[in-house]
């Protein structure tokens, strides 16, 4: 099942941490990590993640190292950094709180639009 | 499209025509690419991406054997996205202005470490910069000016800037030693007092710095016509009213790719017509001869 677009775009860098959270991946290997973690639920375009990739690069929330595939071709793998985690840790908060929100929300819970 | 670009694109320029209305990986890769304006950074983006594209249609082909090679490029570029929404977002994280910013700060790093060492390490007399005419930024007649403390002592080096000189030549001599220039470039002869007084500057020449030879006193052996042999250094005595040493070797100057040596003579016999420089532990590395008759006037 593929989500709309927009469920997505504000979890993106969150989801793009995570998987690096668990050891050094390439591109390619993220779109099909992710598919697989989700359940084939989230399915990344690529043209979504290497902008995402590239500016979190730039901002040293990763590094990257370039290593040789067996077909020859070079691979860039991305890393975590210390920023990024640090990055990580703000967006899993921040996420917690929006999920606790909208779960709120839809139950109609008393404290449902406490959240700011 | 250059043919280095589809060398770069790698094989998929060679497959299907087809995908996002119908862009072939190459294409596709060339548009979304084409906005980064820094070369360096678009190579390596493309080559990121390029990846990506072999790694996807490899996947697809593993998947489905049946499918064709063009087929799977199709369908591993449609998975890419729109290649000019892609293009706009890269061009809008690789700003040109950083990578140019980042060559010009490594340009400025070397000028600055190369001024650094001009400055320090390798600062020679000839660089000083100071209120005297005669000091200058670089030694452009590499001839030594030896008013680099600004004493005007020093000036009577020079040809005629002093009524006690006998003799101010500017000489030429070279020799080419373990890919060295040794030379000696000036001589100066003055009377003083309690005798005359002999002055020369030797210089070597080298842009292999590194391997710049320092010049041993115990090794210059300084003799005259008449038979003197006028030795340097400690044993030669000190001067009864300044206590400086009467016959000395003293380095008198220093720049990037050339170091000077001085040699005072105090004692210089009035009769002597040349005096003879032989440098070497044993056997003369080097020897130059200078006519003193001009001093005899």
């Amino acid at each position: 099942m593929k989500l709309d677009k927009g469920l997505m775009a504000g979890s993106s860098t969150m989801l793009v941490l995570t998987l690096l959270e668990s050891g050094d991946m390439y591109g390619y290997q993220m779109i099909e990590e992710l598919s697989r973690r989700s359940n084939q639920v989230f399915q990344m375009q690529e043209g979504t993640l290497y902008p995402i990739l590239h500016t979190l690069e730039k901002g040293k929330y990763l590094s990257s190292y370039e290593q040789q595939a067996p077909t020859g071709r070079m691979r860039k793998y991305y890393k975590l950094t210390r920023k990024g985690r640090e990055l990580l840790t703000e967006k899993k908060s921040e996420w917690e709180k929006f999920h606790r929100g909208v779960e709120d929300v839809l139950s109609g819970g008393a404290n449902a639009l406490s959240f700011s | 499209m250059k043919k280095d670009e589809k060398k770069k694109a790698g094989p998929l320029h060679e497959t299907g025509r087809s995908g996002q209305g119908g862009l072939n990986g190459f294409q596709w890769l060339y548009i979304a690419t084409r906005g980064i304006r820094f070369k360096p950074d678009r190579a390596a983006v493309r080559a990121e991406l390029a990846a990506h594209l072999e790694d996807k249609q490899a996947d697809l082909q593993r998947i489905f054997p049946e499918m064709s090679p063009e087929e799977a490029e199709r369908r591993a570029v449609e998975s890419m996205g729109d290649a000019w929404e892609v293009r706009k977002q890269l061009a809008k994280i690789h700003r040109p202005w950083l990578g140019y910013l980042w060559r010009l700060s490594k340009v400025l790093a070397v000028l600055a470490c190369l001024w650094l060492v001009g400055l320090g390490v390798f600062r020679g007399d000839d660089a000083y910069l100071g209120d005297n005419p005669y000091s200058e930024w670089w030694d452009m007649d590499d001839l030594p000016r030896t008013a680099v403390m600004g004493d005007d002592d020093d000036l009577r080096y020079l040809p005629g800037d002093d009524p006690d000189q006998l003799l101010a030549l500017e000489l030429g001599q070279t020799e080419h030693i373990a890919g060295q220039d040794v030379s000696l470039r000036r001589a100066a002869l003055w009377q003083e007092e309690d005798g005359l007084e002999l002055y020369l500057y030797l210089r070597i020449n080298t842009w292999r710095f590194w391997e710049r030879g320092l010049l041993r006193e115990e090794w210059m052996k300084v003799t005259d016509d008449r038979g003197n042999c006028y030795v340097l250094g400690v044993e030669s005595g000190k001067h009864p009213e300044d206590g400086s040493l009467m016959n000395a070797l003293t380095m008198g100057g220093l720049g990037p790719f050339h170091s000077g040596y001085e040699v005072y003579i105090r004692n210089l016999d009035p009769e002597a017509q040349w005096i003879r420089l032989d440098y070497g532990p044993t056997e003369p590395l080097f020897s130059f001869t200078v006519e003193l008759k001009e001093g005899e006037k």
